[in-house]
């Protein structure tokens, strides 16, 4: 009984065209019975379905006209867009076709397009970097026009730097000598030497600022020879000399005052070597200072 | 495009819709060719057997798909909704033309007697008017389930997706009209049959 209800009329219609009533099973004309009224109407549906299926068999099959389907391909072509339109979407059924197999042929295409390009903007930039190299070489050429400025602004700065440099070198080679020492004229003595140092030339300055205070070191002669080297200062630069001459006495009587002098003092001397400008030089009076500051500027 | 030409008779219906749609027109000449044939038979059981009739609205569904073929909904199968829009047009035809139903009725027996003067066995073609007949009593769409599942082979799936219904209503439908029709047509006794085919 639980199989007949697994039956529906679909069931029924199989039936009908497999078997007649008296070649059912029981428990299929059970269930054909409680849909139908009885074998004469099972019958008639049987017969019914079966001429339907050999009545279509021996009909002689329906031919469209040859009118219907040229009538219908004119429609199409009269509604038809134009032919690149077509042609594009020609092209867009292959970039984007529904398989995902299919893919591998717009990926091609597009890696292909992605090369070009890219090999496309590698020779525009190629032609862009040797017009900028020409560009560069223009500038080249200008460069000496400018540079006439640039080795005072050089020297200026090596002179400047190696002056800071020469002076702190000494301050602490003379601190060194005055803590060291108990005599006191005799550190004036030197620090009165100090002042009467040979001008170091320029270029040594800018060449070799680490190595000036060895050379100020063995620069450094006796207090008699004082006055000889101060002369010799000037030649230093073509400038009058505008720093004053420390006396032994000065030193002497500033250094009782106190020991700190000395330090100030060595500095102000070594202004006129090498002129850190808060060495206490007048940059108003100072013409080669001003001078130099102009061609550093 | 002649290289994908061998292609055509081997894609499916969907994808040729698809190349209709971007004005492909030997896609839309392969799907008439493949369906020109199976919708002629169905107009011409629905549209009470004429020819004619069953012709011109063959011409109407497909120069319809040639002027719009962007209203296929890609979502169904393109046979489920040509047939869809097939029945759609019967149901317009019964709808607009009650008036002249009768006379093409009239004018559909002269044709059957004509036809079967041709030598056709006579029970057959007693047979096919009385069916004829009473298939134009029922409701259409009855009448279209039943044409499409008898006479166009559909399944019964393709028959409930055409209808937008199930396929339980699909089956009922069929059988409550089979049985309506065995019925009415009980003048065709199974023994009487066979023996005058015999």
């Amino acid at each position: 009984m639980e199989r007949r209800e697994q039956y529906d009329p679909e069931d029924i219609e199989s039936l009908l065209y497999e078997r007649s009533f008296d070649e059912l099973l029981e428990e299929e004309r059970a269930y054909v019975l409680r849909h139908l009224s009885g074998r004469a109407e099972y019958e008639a549906m049987r017969t019914l379905l079966l001429e339907l299926r050999t009545n279509d068999a021996q009909a002689p099959p329906l031919e469209p006209l040859p009118s219907v389907r040229a009538n219908v391909m004119e429609a199409f072509r009269a509604q038809r867009q134009p032919q690149w339109r077509i042609w594009l979407n020609s092209i867009g059924g292959v970039l984007v076709p529904r398989e995902l197999p299919s893919l591998w042929r717009p990926a091609l295409a597009f890696a292909s397009l992605a090369l070009l390009i890219v090999v496309a903007v590698w020779f525009i930039q190629g032609d862009g970097a040797s017009t900028g190299s020409a560009l560069a070489e223009l500038k080249e050429q200008e460069a000496p026009a400018v540079r006439s400025t640039e080795p005072e602004a050089t020297l200026d700065t090596a002179q400047e730097a190696g002056a800071s440099t020469d002076a702190e070198a000494n301050t602490q080679v003379m601190l060194a000598e005055v803590r060291n020492e108990d005599n006191a004229p005799s550190e004036a003595e030197s620090m009165v030497e100090m002042i009467s140092l040979e001008p170091v030339d320029n270029a040594d300055i800018v060449a070799e600022p680490a190595e000036e205070p060895k050379k100020e070191k063995v620069a450094i002669v006796t207090s008699d020879n004082s006055k000889q080297e101060a002369d010799a200062v000037p030649s230093y630069t073509n400038a009058p000399a505008t720093g004053r001459v420390i006396q032994f006495e000065e030193l002497s009587r500033n250094q009782t005052v106190a020991n700190t002098e000395v330090k100030a003092i060595t500095t102000k001397t070594r202004g006129k070597v090498a002129v850190p400008p808060s060495a206490g030089r007048n940059l108003a009076q100072d013409r080669e200072l001003t001078s130099l500051l102009a061609a550093g500027w | 495009m002649a290289l994908f030409s061998k292609e055509y008779g081997n894609l499916g219906d969907e994808r040729l819709m698809e190349l209709v749609v971007r004005g492909d027109e030997r896609a839309f000449g392969a799907l008439y060719d493949r369906y020109s044939r199976r919708l002629l038979s169905y107009f011409h059981r629905m549209l009470w057997n004429d020819r004619e009739k069953a012709q011109d609205y063959l011409q109407d569904l497909f120069a319809k798909l040639a002027q719009r073929p962007a209203s296929y909904d890609p979502s169904r199968p393109f046979q489920t909704w040509l047939f869809s829009v097939a029945n759609n047009m019967c149901k317009n035809a019964y709808r607009h033309e009650e008036v002249v139903r009768a006379a093409a009725r009239e004018l559909r027996h002269g044709v059957d007697r004509e036809e079967a003067r041709d030598g056709i066995d006579v029970d057959h073609e007693r047979f096919r008017g009385r069916l004829d007949q009473e298939l134009a009593r029922l409701d259409p769409d009855h009448k279209a389930t039943f044409v499409m599942r008898y006479h166009e082979d559909m399944a019964i799936k393709e028959i409930a997706a055409v209808f937008g219904c199930s396929e339980g209503t699909v089956k009922s439908r069929l059988f409550y009209t089979l049985k309506k029709l065995a019925e009415r047509m009980k003048e065709f006794d199974p023994n009487a049959l066979h023996h005058g085919k015999a």
